[in-house]
């Protein structure tokens, strides 16, 4: 009985200590302006001023959209192309193919910031600085689904491929007729990893995106918050923090099970 | 429906090893035909290459009158069988069986008429709109079969359909599987490691050990004239008992000593007399072996024995006993109350006996 009451004390902080500064940032960005210092959760009275200021300095329903756009893209093409990559590894017979998933282990170890200027230089020379293209491109292949589908797909019984080798199906037929309706959950997994992070990233966008247009909301917030433009008003800040978080939120509530499926699954903190 | 022939066919994975070794084979049409063999002996690796899932290293094999080596296995107007079902877990048993036509680009009426037909042949018809998990194994083996009948093939391919089906429905989809064949008379390749399949579902039957046929030809020519002592061996359940004897011929006498005690006349048997001397393997299948009543009178030269286990099997039981250091099995009518331990008094049917050179094995 001691046990578990400690037990749960001890769940209890922990669960206070991640959430108080959460709902304090929902709280605050939804309070007049002089009462967020106070640290309370309950404001004096609800207001949504701090919202009407955001959207009129920034785009904001612009940002979300490109926000949106960008990682559904990057998403799609991960899952697209990741596939078709992991299972190749997994189940084509080439010269090679050893070699090759090492390196794409490899790529797993290198850090972003050491690529990022060559990757910068290409973006350029492409002309592909300020639009989609350089949001997108560079996003649509990764290691981690490569190696996800590549595990996943050895499980699948090389029966079920003959079989509907022998149905007549190609290769794509196999991945995306057979391989892919019986991998969901490598496809969620994936699919929410993917979009997570494609939806955080900030660097890669302050880099190769300037046109106000095109930024996505962690970048336009970013630089909202960082740069000046919120003229140190603490409760507009606060409330492009709670859009930015907003949709990763809304996502969590409808794949709760997915997300926690997929953080433990694939061995990485969600 | 179509003959298949298959031209000294070799497979290596390795570039060194050979899996297949010079495999030349013909099957008529309409044919069933069993390739049986020990585990690795490269009967699956053969049918896959008819199947087109592995490339022929050497050689050709030609179905109808088309050399297919080359043609993609969607092509080949064959269908497979799997021994883990290979259903499409995705997919209702309907669409399993229609992926394939749809694939063909058949109009929606044809394969909901060729899709009701199989599935009434194969009495799937209340199955239709459920999914592989719900349907227990015999019923998926059904469904697996029900794929490949609707393709209307040219030859069909079993791999081991029945391993993972328990004893009884084993026997069951034996027959059925035959009188789906007595029916539809398609050219059918049945790969199995189950020498009783083999003996009771074959037309012909292909012997296989180490990637090379041993033996092609009828069930009953193979049990009654192995041409060598894996056949011999292998094929038969109880299998075939070897007993390591010595032949001595003699003014046209044949004899073949077992050990001391145990000396046969065998000279119905034609052997050169370069024989004389030489080391020989006997073999005797278990029915050979005959329990001497008391009262009967026989010209064949007793064996005394003593029963290691004796195995009731309610028409008949079959001992085990050594004879001349080998182990032996007889299968004898059970009328009698004998147990574990007794001594008891046998003769060979000299007729039926089987030798087997001892160092190439080959038949004498």
């Amino acid at each position: 009985m001691i046990k578990k009451t400690l037990l749960y004390f001890v769940l209890l902080i922990g669960a206070v200590s991640f959430l108080y500064p959460f709902i304090w940032m929902i709280s605050a960005s939804l309070a007049p302006d002089k009462e967020i210092g106070s640290l309370v959760l309950l404001p004096s009275h609800i207001t949504f001023d701090n919202y009407h200021q955001l959207i009129q300095k920034i785009p904001v329903w612009r940002a979300l959209f490109n926000s949106l756009f960008v990682s559904g893209l990057v998403t799609l093409g991960v899952l697209i192309f990741g596939s078709m990559t992991g299972y190749a590894l997994a189940r084509l017979e080439f010269r090679g193919r050893n070699l090759l998933f090492y390196i794409i282990i490899f790529t797993m170890t290198i850090p972003f910031q050491i690529t990022l200027i060559p990757q910068y230089i290409i973006m350029v020379k492409l002309h592909w600085t300020d639009t989609y293209l350089a949001l997108v491109v560079p996003g649509l292949m990764n290691a981690f689904g490569i190696i996800l589908f590549r595990q996943y797909f050895k499980s699948v019984p090389q029966d079920l491929i003959d079989a509907a080798r022998l149905d007549g199906c190609g290769e794509f037929g196999i991945i995306f007729r057979v391989m892919w309706p019986n991998s969901v959950p490598a496809l969620v997994t994936v699919g929410i990893l993917t979009f997570m992070a494609s939806w955080n990233d900030v660097l890669w966008p302050l880099i190769v995106i300037r046109d106000q247009s095109l930024m996505t909301m962690p970048q336009l917030v970013t630089l909202f918050v960082v740069g000046g433009r919120a003229e140190s008003q603490l409760g507009v800040k606060l409330a492009s923090a709670v859009l930015l978080a907003l949709p990763i939120i809304i996502a969590y509530m409808f794949f709760q099970k997915y997300f926690i499926n997929s953080a433990s699954s694939s061995g990485l903190k969600g | 429906m179509a003959a298949v022939k298959l031209l000294n066919v070799r497979k290596t994975y390795d570039g060194k090893e050979f899996a297949v070794k010079d495999i030349s084979l013909e099957i008529k049409d309409k044919e069933f035909v069993v390739l049986v063999g020990p585990s690795g002996c490269g009967k699956t690796t053969l049918l896959r290459m008819v199947a087109g899932l592995e490339e022929i290293t050497e050689g050709e094999i030609i179905i109808g009158d088309r050399v297919i080596n080359d043609v993609p296995p969607k092509s080949r107007n064959i269908a497979m069988v799997f021994q883990n079902y290979a259903l499409y877990p995705h997919m209702t048993i309907y669409n399993n069986m229609a992926f394939g036509l749809k694939l063909r680009k058949l109009s929606r009426k044809e394969i909901e008429n060729r899709v009701n037909e199989a599935a009434d042949i194969l009495g799937l018809k209340d199955l239709l709109n459920r999914k592989p998990k719900a349907l227990s194994g015999g019923q998926k083996q059904r469904v697996a079969v029900g794929r490949a009948i609707v393709r209307n093939p040219e030859v069909f391919l079993f791999d081991e359909p029945l391993s993972n089906l328990d004893a009884k429905l084993r026997m069951q989809m034996r027959a059925e599987i035959l009188k789906l064949h007595q029916k539809l008379k398609i050219t059918t390749i049945y790969v199995t490691h189950d020498q009783t399949e083999a003996m009771t579902m074959g037309d012909m039957i292909v012997v296989i050990n180490n990637g090379k046929i041993n033996q092609y030809d009828t069930p009953m020519e193979i049990y009654k004239n192995p041409v060598n002592k894996f056949v011999a061996g292998f094929i038969g359940s109880p299998p075939m008992s070897f007993i390591l004897g010595k032949l001595d011929l003699s003014n046209g006498n044949i004899f073949i000593s077992l050990d001391k005690a145990v000396k046969l006349s065998i000279s119905h048997l034609h052997l050169t007399d370069d024989f004389d001397g030489k080391q020989v393997w006997l073999g005797v299948r278990p029915e050979d072996f005959r329990l001497k009543q008391p009262s009967e009178k026989t010209l064949n030269e007793e064996i005394e024995v003593t029963l290691d286990l004796v195995e009731p099997m309610g028409n008949e039981s079959f001992f085990h006993f050594q004879l001349a250091q080998s182990n032996c099995i007889a299968r004898v009518q059970t009328s009698d109350r004998l147990k574990t331990g007794d001594k008891i008094k046998m003769y060979l049917m000299k007729d039926h006996l089987h030798l087997f050179d001892y160092t190439s094995e080959r038949k004498l």
